[in-house]
C-alpha cells in the first residue's frame, strides 16, 4: 500500500479549489449580471411603456382641446342662425340647424370627457373604467327604441286577446315590435291544456304592416314557426294579412355578452378561474343540446350569437327565432346573420345564388357556436374567424373545440353531439387543463384522417338526419307551399367530386401499400379468381339471399389458415356515410372495436366480435389514410390475415367488396391479382362475411 | 405577358366579369384593411359603422373603377387600392360638408384613379397591413387546403410557437409524425402564397415582398433546416402582427 503523503493531499485539494472557486465565482457573477440586467430590463420596460401612455395622453389631451375649442366656435355659429330662423318662421331650417347644433354640442362634451376624465384614467390604466362609459353607454343608446325616426312605430301597442301588455321592450333589427305581457287567467288554463307550463308573463313579437313591418320580414318569420312550436320556443301564433304576431315563453336572464363581461371582471386579466370555466363550459353545452333539437326538428338557427343567448339561472337559453330556416327550404340563402358569428363560407354561397337545401346549415350553427365559446374565452369575438388567436389562458382541449367547430366546413363538426360530446368530456375532467386534445372523443377519428371522422360524423346523425329532413320537407311545404327537393350533397357538388377522387387514390394506394409490405409480412400470397372455389360463396349467396341479397361474382379463394389474424377492413366512405350503417357505431365502440369507420348492421358487429378478426376500418381516402394503414399494418403485421376494401359496386347501389391482400405463412409469394364479390345495395359487411365465413378455399398461386 | 402579369390580369378579368366569388375573395383579404384605413383617416371622427359603410362604398367604387384599370401603368397593388380608398372618403366627407352647409361639391372623376395611385406612396403601416393581409389569405388557404389535424399541428407549432414536443404530446403523436405534418403544411403554404403574391401583385417589387420577408420559396425545402426555421419563424411573426392588430377593436354590433 502507498502512503499518501500530505503534500499530496494538499496538492489535491489546491487544485480542486483553484478549479473549482474560479468556476463558482463565473457562476456567480453570471447571476449576479443575469439577475441585474433582468431588472434593469424590466425598469427599461416599464419606463418606455409609461413614456409612451405620457406621450399618448399628451397627444389625446391636445387633439380633444382642439376638438371642442372648434366644437364650441362653430356652435356659436351655428346657434345665432338657429335662433334667427325660429323668428323668421323657417322651421324646417331652425330644425335643421338645431340639430347641427345638437351635434357638435354632443361633440365637444364627448370632448370634454375625453379630456377630463377619458384620457386621464387610460393613463392610470383605469381604461376598463372608460371601455364602460365610452362604448357601453353609447350601445345601450343605440339599441334603446327609436323615436322620432319612425312615427308609425310610436303607434299605441297593439291588444292581443288573452295578453295584458306590460310594457315594450327594446327592438331588434327584425322590423318587429317586442312586447313583455302578462298572460290571463283564462289563456294560462288554455294554454296548460295545451301541454304547456304554467306561465306568468311571455313576450310577444309582433310585425303589422301600419308600423313598418314589411311583407318578406313577415314571410320569413313565419317560415319555421311549427318547428318553433314543437321545440317550446313559440306557445302560439296568429297571421293575417296585415298583421302577424308570435307569443314566446319570457325567460327572464341577461345576454350572454353581459354574463362573459361579469366572469371576466371577477376572473381578473389572467382568463377565466376554474369556476367560470365551468360555467363556460355548461352554456356551451346547453348551446350544443338546444343547437341538437333545432337541428333534429330539421330547423337551422342562422343567428346564433351572445346576444341572442340569454342565461337564466346557470342554464342557456337560445332566444330569437327572426333568421330561423328549415334545413330542407328550396329557398334562395341568404347573408343574414352577424358578422364574426357567421362563417363567411355561407355568405360566399350566398352570393353563388344557391339553395337552402344546397347547403349544410347545421355546419354554419356549429361555427357560430364555436365563435360564442370563443366570445366567451377571450371576452371579445373573432375578429379574424378560424384563424383568431387564443390569447387568454384556456385548456388545450377546449381551445381544439373551438378549432374544429369554427374550422373550414369540411372539417368542422358534424354535428351538435359530437361536440357536445366533446365538451362533456371536459366537463366531466377533475382538471380540464389536464385533458389533451387527444383525449376528447371526437379525436380518434380526427387524430389520423380528419375528414374521415366527417365523412363517418354526418353517419353520428344520420338516422336523425334522415327524420330531420322528413319533418323539415313536411314543415317546409306546409309554410311555403312547395315540396322541397331532396337534401342534396353538403355544400358542393366539387367537394363530393375531391372526395370521390380521394376515394380512388386511396384505394390505389392501400392496394399498392399492401403489396409493397410484402417484405415486411410474413408472406402476402397470390391468388387468382379462377382458382376460387364457389361453394362457399355459394352458401354466402343463400344466407344474402334470404335477405333478398345476392352475390354476383364469385370472390377469390383462401384456405382458413389464412384467416386466422387480423383483418383490416378498409371502409369505402360511399359506405360508410350510407345512413343504415349508423347506429353501430356505439356498438363498435362498445365491443372493443376501433370505431373509426367501422360500422354494419347489429348481426355484423356481433359475428365480428366473435370472430375478432375485423379491427380497424379506415372510411375515408386520404393520404393520412394510408400512412394510418401503413402504421397499423407495422403494429400488427404478425397478425394480418387479410386486407379488405368494402365500397361502391359498379351497379348503382350495389356495394362491392374486395380482398386487396391476404397473406399466409407458408408461402412467400407476393399477390397477383385481386377477386371481388358484389352484394346488393346496403350490406358490405354481409359482402365480408362471404369471405371470412368460407371453409374450404383453396388459394391458388 | 409575364406569369404575374397573366395571373393578375386573369384575376382583374374575374372582378371585371362581376364574379362575385372574386369580389367575395377581394373583399375578405382586404376588406379589413380598407377600414383600419379610413378609421386611421378618419382620426376618431367617423364611427365603426360609417367606417364598414365607406369601406363597402370603397368595394364599390372599385366595381366602376375597374374597367378603366391598367395593370401596366405601374402602380403598386396597394397604392391603387388605397387611391379608391381614398377617393370615397373624400367623396363622402364632400357629401357631408354639402349636407351641412347646403351647398355642394363636386366629387373627384374615377378616371383620375390610376393617376392619383401613382401618387406619393402610402404609409408603411399601410404597405405592411396589406402584406399581412396576403398571408392571411394564404394562411386561409392553407386551412382550406390541409388536413385538420395537419393545420392544428402546424397552427401549434409555427403560429403558436409551441414546441414539437409539446405538440406531439397534445396530439397523442411523436415528434417525427408533427415533423412530417409540418412539411407538408410549409409545402402547401409555400404553394399558396406563391398564388396569392401572384394575384394581388401589379409590380415586381411587390411580388418579391415575401421574399424580402423571409418567405422565399426555398430550393432545398424540407432538406434545409435552417430555411425552415426561418420561413416558421417569419409566418410566425407575420401572425402574431396580424392578431394584434385587432386587438381593443370595438365589439361588433349586437
Amino acid at each position: 500500500m502507498v502512503p499518501i503523503s500530505a503534500g499530496f493531499v494538499a496538492f489535491v485539494v489546491g487544485t480542486a479549489v483553484t478549479l473549482v472557486v474560479p468556476v463558482l465565482a463565473f457562476w456567480l457573477l453570471y447571476r449576479v449580471f443575469q439577475v441585474l440586467f433582468a431588472v434593469l430590463g424590466g425598469g427599461a420596460r416599464l419606463v418606455g411603456s409609461g413614456a409612451r401612455r405620457i406621450g399618448r395622453f399628451v397627444q389625446g389631451v391636445m387633439v380633444d382641446s382642439l376638438h371642442l375649442v372648434g366644437g364650441v366656435i362653430t356652435a356659436g355659429v351655428i346657434f345665432p342662425l338657429s335662433v334667427a330662423n325660429v323668428l323668421i318662421g323657417r322651421m324646417g331650417a331652425a330644425r335643421h340647424y338645431g340639430r347641427a347644433l345638437e351635434d357638435e354640442l354632443m361633440s365637444s362634451l364627448l370632448s370634454l370627457y375625453r379630456i377630463g376624465l377619458g384620457h386621464p384614467a387610460r393613463l392610470f390604466g383605469l381604461s376598463i373604467l372608460t371601455d364602460g362609459v365610452e362604448r357601453r353607454i353609447p350601445e345601450l343608446v343605440a339599441r334603446a327604441p327609436r323615436t322620432g325616426a319612425v312615427p308609425a312605430r310610436r303607434a299605441a301597442a297593439p291588444r292581443f286577446a288573452g295578453y295584458d301588455i306590460e310594457r315594450e321592450l327594446p327592438a331588434g333589427g327584425s322590423g318587429a315590435r317586442l312586447f313583455l305581457a302578462r298572460v290571463s287567467r283564462d289563456k294560462a288554463r288554455d294554454l296548460a291544456q295545451r301541454g304547456h307550463a304554467p306561465l306568468g308573463k311571455v313576450v310577444i313579437k309582433c310585425f303589422d304592416r301600419s308600423f313598418g313591418s314589411t311583407l318578406p320580414q313577415i314571410v320569413r318569420e313565419s317560415r319555421a314557426l311549427e318547428a318553433a312550436k314543437r321545440l317550446g320556443h313559440v306557445l302560439e301564433h296568429e297571421l293575417d294579412n296585415d298583421h302577424f304576431h308570435y307569443v314566446m315563453p319570457y325567460v327572464p336572464g341577461e345576454d350572454l355578452d353581459v354574463i362573459t363581461r361579469r366572469l371576466h371582471a371577477e376572473s381578473g386579466d389572467g382568463g377565466l378561474d376554474r369556476r367560470a370555466l365551468a360555467k363556460v363550459l355548461g352554456y356551451t353545452s346547453d348551446l350544443c343540446a338546444t343547437l341538437e333539437r333545432f337541428h333534429a326538428e330539421g330547423l337551422w338557427h342562422k343567428d346564433i350569437k351572445p346576444a341572442n343567448l340569454l342565461v337564466s339561472g346557470d342554464r342557456l337559453q337560445v332566444v330569437d327565432l327572426g333568421l330561423v330556416t328549415p334545413l330542407a327550404s328550396a329557398l334562395t340563402l341568404t347573408t343574414h346573420g352577424t358578422e364574426y358569428f357567421r362563417d363567411p363560407e355561407l355568405v360566399r354561397l350566398a352570393m353563388r345564388g344557391v339553395k337552402v337545401h344546397e347547403v349544410d346549415g347545421v355546419k354554419f350553427d356549429l361555427y357560430s357556436a364555436g365563435a360564442v365559446l370563443f366570445s366567451m374565452l377571450e371576452n371579445s369575438f373573432p375578429a379574424h374567424g378560424s384563424l383568431s388567436r387564443l390569447t387568454k389562458p384556456v385548456p388545450e382541449a377546449l381551445a381544439w373545440i373551438v378549432r374544429r367547430a369554427m374550422s373550414d366546413i369540411s372539417q368542422r363538426y358534424a354535428s351538435a353531439t359530437v361536440m357536445r360530446r366533446d365538451v362533456a368530456a371536459l366537463l366531466a375532467a377533475q382538471d380540464p387543463f389536464s385533458v389533451r386534445p387527444a383525449e376528447l372523443p371526437s379525436f380518434r377519428a380526427a387524430q389520423d384522417e380528419p375528414r374521415a371522422a366527417l365523412a363517418a360524423a354526418p353517419a353520428v346523425g344520420a338516422a336523425e338526419r334522415a327524420e330531420t329532413y322528413r319533418r323539415a320537407a313536411d314543415s317546409s311545404a306546409r309554410h311555403e307551399g312547395s315540396t322541397p327537393p331532396p337534401r342534396t350533397a353538403p355544400v358542393s357538388a366539387a367537394s363530393a367530386r375531391r372526395c370521390r377522387r380521394r376515394q380512388s387514390l386511396a384505394a390505389y394506394g392501400l392496394v399498392a401499400m399492401a403489396l409493397c409490405m410484402a417484405g415486411g409480412v410474413k408472406s402476402l400470397h397470390a391468388y387468382r379468381s379462377e382458382g376460387a372455389a364457389v361453394r362457399p360463396y355459394a352458401k354466402a349467396a343463400a344466407g344474402h339471399a334470404s335477405r333478398n341479397q345476392s352475390v354476383s361474382v364469385a370472390p377469390p379463394a383462401m384456405t382458413p389458415a389464412a384467416l386466422r389474424g387480423k383483418v383490416l377492413v378498409y371502409l369505402d366512405p360511399g359506405v360508410a356515410s350510407d345512413s343504415a350503417w349508423r347506429p353501430l357505431v356505439e356498438r363498435v365502440s362498445e365491443s372493443g372495436f376501433e370505431p373509426v369507420g367501422l360500422e354494419g348492421n347489429a348481426q355484423d358487429i356481433d359475428w365480428l366480435a366473435a370472430v375478432g378478426r375485423i379491427v380497424e376500418g379506415a372510411p375515408l381516402a386520404e393520404p393520412t389514410t394510408v400512412a394510418r394503414v401503413e402504421r397499423w399494418l407495422s403494429l400488427h403485421e404478425d397478425e394480418l390475415s387479410a386486407v379488405l376494401w368494402l365500397g361502391q359496386g359498379s351497379r348503382p347501389g350495389a356495394v362491392a367488396a374486395k380482398l386487396v391482400a391476404v397473406t399466409d405463412s407458408d408461402t412467400a409469394a407476393p399477390l397477383t391479382s385481386e377477386g371481388s364479390a358484389c352484394s346488393s345495395a346496403g350490406d358490405s359487411l354481409g359482402a365480408a362475411r362471404a369471405f371470412l365465413e368460407c371453409d374450404s378455399v383453396s388459394l391458388s398461386r | 405577358m409575364t406569369p404575374l402579369q397573366d395571373l393578375t390580369t386573369s384575376f382583374i378579368g374575374r372582378l371585371r366579369a362581376r364574379d362575385s366569388a372574386a369580389w367575395f375573395e377581394l373583399w375578405e383579404t382586404f376588406g379589413p384593411v380598407l377600414e383600419r384605413q379610413l378609421a386611421r383617416w378618419g382620426g376618431g371622427r367617423i364611427g365603426r359603422e360609417t367606417v364598414q359603410d365607406l369601406s363597402q362604398e370603397t368595394m364599390a367604387s372599385l366595381a366602376s373603377a375597374i374597367d378603366r384599370h391598367d395593370p401596366n401603368r405601374g402602380a403598386r397593388f396597394s397604392t391603387w387600392l388605397l387611391a379608391i380608398a381614398r377617393y370615397t372618403l373624400s367623396d363622402e366627407l364632400d357629401r357631408r360638408t354639402a349636407q351641412k352647409r347646403g351647398g355642394g361639391k363636386r366629387a373627384e372623376s374615377l378616371e383620375n384613379l390610376d393617376q392619383a395611385a401613382a401618387g406619393p406612396s402610402p404609409d408603411a403601416e399601410y404597405e405592411l397591413a396589406v402584406y399581412d393581409a396576403k398571408v392571411e389569405a394564404a394562411l386561409r388557404a392553407l386551412e382550406r387546403g390541409l388536413d385538420f389535424v395537419d393545420f392544428e399541428t402546424f397552427r401549434m407549432r409555427v403560429l403558436e410557437g409551441r414546441s414539437g414536443r409539446e405538440v406531439a404530446q397534445s396530439l397523442g403523436t411523436s415528434e417525427p409524425t408533427v415533423s412530417r405534418r409540418l412539411a407538408r403544411a410549409r409545402d402547401v403554404l409555400r404553394g399558396e402564397l406563391q398564388l396569392i403574391f401572384q394575384r394581388y401583385s401589379f409590380t415586381e417589387d411587390e411580388l418579391l415582398e415575401p421574399a424580402r420577408k423571409g418567405l422565399a420559396p426555398s430550393p432545398n425545402k424540407g432538406t434545409d433546416p435552417t430555411a425552415d426555421a426561418a420561413f416558421d419563424e417569419a409566418i410566425g411573426d407575420t401572425y402574431a402582427r396580424i392578431a394584434q392588430r385587432r386587438v381593443g377593436a370595438a365589439r361588433p354590433p349586437a
